[in-house]
């Protein structure tokens, strides 16, 4: 079983700069556990904002309670995000109207969703209002709905904002918050598909939850891909050698893909071919995200655990729509963080319209036994 | 009940597994049989099939992972009709179905198309996965699936009872399709003259069955065949199922579901061969009208009646069949039908005090070419006869090509005198067509006279008894007296033939340099042939 020990406490601040862009992105397409959303042009422009003026990163422990903060990403298609691409200026002007309407200012920003393309986009947000980012997210990889947010039950996410480059905007408030997700879709065809959004405003102290040291992170599992690219014709390329105990990202599986069943209404399953053993088959189902992984009928890995594929030649990250008959990849488990184990039976299988999976395994990292650091 | 000839088949007289059908062991082939999964769709290695099941273990979809399963079980998996996708359930099941020893899951085939993983992890791992079209909660298919594995001889007794016949006046066809719905199996009755009764997907044929006279079963390809022979009188029949991927335990109850209806096709058999019979001498007599009057309309109605063109060109045929056994109307009349299934329009057969006569009705005359295609495909048929009984010696003369009904009548005569001459030759010709016959046709009526066969026997009285003598006078006479010649063809020195013409000369008080002497001889020797072959051979039943 692969672990990500990437779980160690955050330092208390420290900038994030255009150098750092690549090995982010890495971390967060990685989190994305197949979905997200590409984050190359976002990467792109993170690349030239943070060369412009770095970002900081805050540690949470750091920031006062009462300090007012978002959550800030993008809602919508991915794959229309690849053709309108993503600017500066409707995150801001979520923000502002967001401002505006709560007659409060913000002081920091928090990632809406690590994984994916949001991550790179909340930290885009921050650098361009001149505000730290908070070392944390709301989702901990990347989830389909903004509903399955750490905070969903515990705070409000109203009032919430939709804005387009253009300046459009559109405020959302008093919908309950079970409900919001499906207005939410409702109204995107209106911003051409996808829009910025900002909610759950307000004091840190009332938003209890948030996932901690998600940028850092993403930093970690970034600069653990980065160097197998950069020993790409080392052992690891291979998988033939045995695991090194001080890379965190040795791969569970490698193989081919040998079939993709995509369904019409949306997922679908891949399996795959292990190069060591002929018949040995890993099957992955797979919604927007991969949700469930199996090898010869035995759990890999379900969500919210992060099930990642990573392309054995590029090493870049593989997505969900990005699979392709003939690939070789290698498998990467990593664990979700600890905030997300108490909802794991929401954030599972079932939330992907799949049979729930009754399973005692947890992941180490995972484990109630070890959570609350 | 008086069991007819050829009694009730017992199993162990079956080639596959001697009393197989009283153990209790199902195999995981013997669940695939069952009726409720008709449609289902296998997946897993073929070696499992042969795994025995003990027990049904019905799983709930939200506990597949969790349920216990015992070894050799059936795993039933219930899917609710309100689920969400599912099949990765399936994939973790095989798993646990082969740790637990249970060689084969039945689920719901899901909507949507299954993983390659499902079929490569049951590959691997040993377990079969069948894929049914029933109701998902799979309440009925479970309690088949307990009859199955728990009471096989239960569900295979309630499959005889509704084989067995309620109306005892059902036909036959209703009894073979009660059969077959039994058996999930292609059942057809064979009869000895090649008809066949019931399925016409049946992939087995006559020829596989002539050599079956006791119950039997085999396999061909993934078919599993059972016969059962029914002998009625000396015609042969047969009774044959064929199922493709049959479990083991098929077999055996085949045998048994056959013998139920045995009866009912001994009565079909007896039936057709009292209409044969009938059919026959209705021939006769239309064909005894035809030949003894012009053909009226009351006349080409009847013959019409029975299939006969009488307003076209006839080419007649004259068959006589010698040696044990004795042609029975059943095999010529197989072996018509055969041949018009082939594209050859013959017509007849009627019996005669000599052999039997049959035609081919033709819309215009043949040319050369196309008779001798005639000709040799009948003698194709007919020499069939002798394959069966290889004792048997075959003549058969050809008429010319003649029209209307009393053309028919002409070459019929024509055919019958070809038969004759040929009957008579020592040379064995089998088939002698009249347009070969030349000359000869003026000496039809002296080999048929007896005060001439009277006097060939006085003629060549002195010869009696020696054999050799009179075999080599008859050759040295047909082989335009070469010495030469006779002693190539009896196989024996020149010398030798000279010495027995020489004797021959001197028993008989002749002498062969008189060409009357030959000629007298020859046609003694030809008289005796007509008469140690006797031409009215009645026919065989």
């Amino acid at each position: 079983m692969c672990i990500v020990h990437c779980y160690s406490a955050t330092v208390a601040g420290y900038l994030l700069t255009a150098e750092d862009v690549a090995t982010f992105s890495a971390g967060c397409a990685a989190l994305g556990s197949g979905g997200g959303g590409s984050v190359t042009a976002a990467a792109t422009l993170l690349e030239s904002t943070l060369r412009a003026r770095p970002v900081e990163v805050r540690d949470i422990e750091e920031v006062p309670d009462r300090t007012t903060i978002a959550l800030v990403g993008a809602v919508g298609s991915p794959t229309v995000m690849l053709e309108r691409l993503p600017s500066d200026r409707e995150f801001e002007v979520a923000v502002h109207a967001w401002e505006s309407y709560a007659g409060r200012r913000l002081e920091a920003v928090c990632i809406l969703e690590i994984g994916g393309v949001n991550g790179l986009l909340g930290v885009n947000t921050a650098a361009r209002l001149g505000l730290p980012v908070l070392d944390a997210d709301a989702m901990g990889r990347a989830l389909p709905r903004l509903d399955m947010t750490v905070l969903a039950g515990s705070s409000s996410p109203t009032p919430l904002v939709l804005a387009d480059a253009r300046g459009g905007r559109f405020v959302l408030d008093g919908i309950p918050a079970a409900e919001l997700d499906a207005a939410v879709r409702r109204i995107l065809p209106a911003f051409g598909s996808w829009a910025a959004v900002c909610l759950h405003g307000g004091r840190l102290g009332a938003l209890q939850g948030l996932v901690r040291g998600s940028v850092t992170r993403a930093l970690g599992i970034g600069r653990a891909l980065r160097a197998g690219v950069e020993t790409a014709n080392g052992p690891r390329s291979g998988g033939t050698a045995r695991p090194d105990p001080a890379d965190p990202l040795e791969p569970e599986f490698i193989g081919t893909l040998v079939e993709v069943l995509r369904w019409p209404d949306g997922g679908g399953v891949a399996a795959l071919e292990a190069h060591s053993e002929r018949w040995s088959t890993l099957r992955i189902d797979f919604a927007d995200e991969f949700v469930l992984a199996t090898l010869d009928g035995r759990l890999v890995a379900q969500a919210p655990d992060i099930i990642t594929l990573i392309d054995a030649r590029t090493k870049e990250t593989v997505l969900v729509d990005g699979l392709r008959v003939g690939q070789r990849v290698e498998l990467v488990v990593i664990p979700a963080p600890p905030e997300l184990v108490p909802r794991a039976r929401d954030l599972g299988p079932a939330a992907y319209g799949l049979m729930p999976i009754q399973s005692d395994r947890v992941s180490p990292a995972t484990d109630p036994a070890e959570v609350g650091r | 009940m008086t069991v007819p000839e050829g009694s009730m088949p017992h199993p162990s007289t079956g080639s596959q597994g001697d009393h197989a059908w009283q153990t209790s062991v199902v195999t995981v082939h013997d669940v695939l049989d069952l009726g409720a999964l008709d449609g289902a769709s296998f997946t897993g290695p073929a070696g499992c099939l042969d795994r025995p099941v003990r027990s049904v273990t019905v799983v709930e979809l939200s506990s597949a992972l969790t349920a216990a399963i015992p070894a050799y079980a059936v795993v039933l998996v219930s899917v609710p009709a309100q689920r969400p996708r599912w099949t990765h359930v399936l994939d973790m099941l095989v798993r646990r179905a082969a740790s637990s020893g249970a060689p084969v899951i039945v689920a719901p085939r899901p909507t949507e198309p299954l993983s390659a993983s499902v079929h490569r992890v049951a590959a691997r791992l040993g377990v079969g996965v069948v894929l049914h079209d029933g109701d998902p909660a799979g309440h009925a298919l479970g309690i088949q699936l307990e009859l199955a594995v728990g009471h096989p001889d239960l569900l295979e007794s309630r499959a005889l009872a509704a084989v067995a016949a309620s109306d005892p006046n059902r036909p036959a066809r209703q009894a073979l399709s009660a059969v077959s719905a039994a058996l999930a199996a292609q059942v057809a009755l064979f009869d000895g003259r090649g008809r066949r009764l019931g399925s016409d997907e049946l992939v087995t044929t006559i020829a596989e069955l002539t050599t079956v006279t006791s119950p039997s079963s085999w396999h061909v390809g993934d078919s599993s065949v059972v016969a059962l022979p029914l002998r009625f009188g000396h015609e042969p029949a047969w009774l044959v199922a064929e199922r493709e991927q049959a479990g083991p335990r098929w077999m055996p109850f085949a045998q048994r579901a056959l013998a139920l209806v045995r009866g009912e096709m001994i009565a079909l058999l007896a039936i057709g061969r009292l209409e044969a019979e009938r059919v026959a001498r209705i021939r006769g007599l239309v064909l005894n009208d035809i030949e003894s009057s012009a053909p009226g309309p009351q006349l080409a109605s009847a013959a019409e009646g029975l299939g006969w063109e009488l307003s076209g060109w006839h080419v007649g045929f004259h068959l006589t069949v010698d040696g044990d056994p004795p042609l029975a109307l059943w095999e010529l009349d197989g072996r018509i039908a055969a041949a018009v299934d082939d594209g050859i329009p013959l017509r007849g057969a009627v019996e005669r005090s000599d052999g039997w006569a049959f035609w081919a009705d033709l819309p215009q005359p043949l040319d050369p070419t196309g008779t001798s295609r005639l000709v040799t495909a009948v003698h194709r048929a007919v020499d069939t006869l002798r394959h069966d009984a290889p004792g048997r010696s075959i003549v058969l003369g050809v008429g010319t090509a003649q029209p209307h009904g009393d053309g028919l009548t002409r070459t019929l005569q024509e055919a019958r005198n070809a038969a004759g001459l040929a009957a008579a030759s020592p040379a064995g010709t089998s088939v002698r067509a009249v347009q070969d016959l030349g000359a000869s046709e003026l000496l039809v009526g002296w080999y048929r006279s007896p005060l001439v066969r009277d006097a060939a026997g006085q003629t060549l009285a002195p010869l009696a008894g020696e054999h050799d003598v009179l075999q080599t006078l008859e050759t040295y006479l047909e082989r335009a007296c070469s010495a030469a010649q006779t002693a190539r063809v009896l196989g024996v020195h020149r010398n030798s033939v000279t010495q027995r013409l020489a004797k021959a000369e001197r028993l008989l008080g002749v002498s062969l340099t008189s060409a009357d002497t030959r000629l007298a001889l020859q046609l003694a020797l030809r008289a005796r042939h007509a008469e140690t072959r006797p031409t009215p051979s009645p026919p065989g039943r």
